[in-house]
């Protein structure tokens, strides 16, 4: 697998590398189906989640990903896999949540909406639902694929050495598992 | 979609979501507590996430790390404590063996 940096094509589409943590069975059932599980319909932030692989340390967070599940029990078996994809979207069915605009925007919502009562950690997946689904009725677009940094997983070395210089870690949700393209899967090495 | 038509369907979508009342916005929040990207967050945000966490994930690492060297020098230093003793009674053997033949 290339290590390449984000590409933008010729037809304006995008393509990004990321990688998924599961388990080994998982992992084979994406092969044979060539399909990814989608979580619950009907919410923006419902998708598949991939760490964003132009580094060093995508593979770890996917690993780390895998354990942390395995820890609260959310996975039955405990042989894992790293699976690496490309994702390709077109430019208009983007959406960025980390531009320095998109930030302004939910600051200031959170600003208005929410008090000292509220809890923004428990808030914070539902704001960015509600805001996608009215982006959308306001633009009459589909987002197919969005990028935002998500909190890297508990006990992983490689990246908790890295979070006080680079932040959370970027992730692609894709909504749209048309859009993701199996490249390989690794098995996890205990 | 250009840029400013993008840049000026967020700002109404902000103006609509700033108007809503406290309770329409808990509503809708509550609507959404289990959607997967909630569940995302809560799950990478559970205790006592971020700074105290990872500070702590980074000393347990770094100990970890310490004492696998402090080990290495312990195994070095044994090793090199008794490697002249064990090379010299071996000698000392060899050449007990070589008088006898």
């Amino acid at each position: 697998m290339s290590n390449s940096l984000t590409e933008v094509g010729t037809d304006s589409m995008l393509v990004f590398k990321g990688t998924h943590g599961t388990t080994i069975s998982a992992a084979q059932d994406i092969t044979l189906h060539n399909s990814f599980q989608k979580t619950k319909e009907g919410y923006a932030g419902s998708g598949v989640y991939f760490w964003r692989y132009n580094n060093e340390y995508a593979k770890d967070l996917a690993v780390c990903w895998y354990n942390s599940r395995v820890r609260k029990g959310k996975f039955r078996e405990n042989e894992g896999a790293v699976i690496y994809v490309d994702i390709r979207v077109k430019e208009d069915e983007f959406l960025d949540l980390e531009t320095p605009f998109m930030k302004d925007i939910f600051g200031t919502f959170a600003m208005m909406q929410l008090d000292e009562n509220d809890d923004i950690r428990e808030q914070k997946g539902a704001m960015y639902d509600l805001f996608i689904e009215q982006l959308e009725k306001n633009t009459g677009m589909k987002y197919k694929v969005f990028q935002i940094r998500i909190p890297p997983p508990k006990r992983c070395h490689t990246y908790s050495k890295l979070h006080l210089l680079l932040g959370d870690p970027l992730c692609y949700v894709v909504r749209d598992e048309n859009c993701i393209s199996l490249e390989k899967i690794e098995e996890i090495k205990r | 979609m250009n840029e400013k038509k993008f840049e000026e369907a967020v700002r109404t979508t902000l103006k609509e979501l700033c108007s809503m009342s406290r309770e329409e916005f808990h509503v809708e929040m509550e609507k959404r507590k289990n959607s997967d990207f909630a569940q995302i967050f809560s799950e990478a945000n559970d205790d006592d996430y971020p700074a105290q966490l990872n500070q702590h994930d980074i000393n347990t690492y770094q100990l970890e790390k310490k004492l696998e060297k402090l080990f290495s020098e312990v195994v070095e230093r044994q090793f090199k404590k008794f490697l002249p003793v064990v090379v010299e009674e071996v000698l000392s053997r060899v050449e007990q063996q070589a008088s006898l033949t």
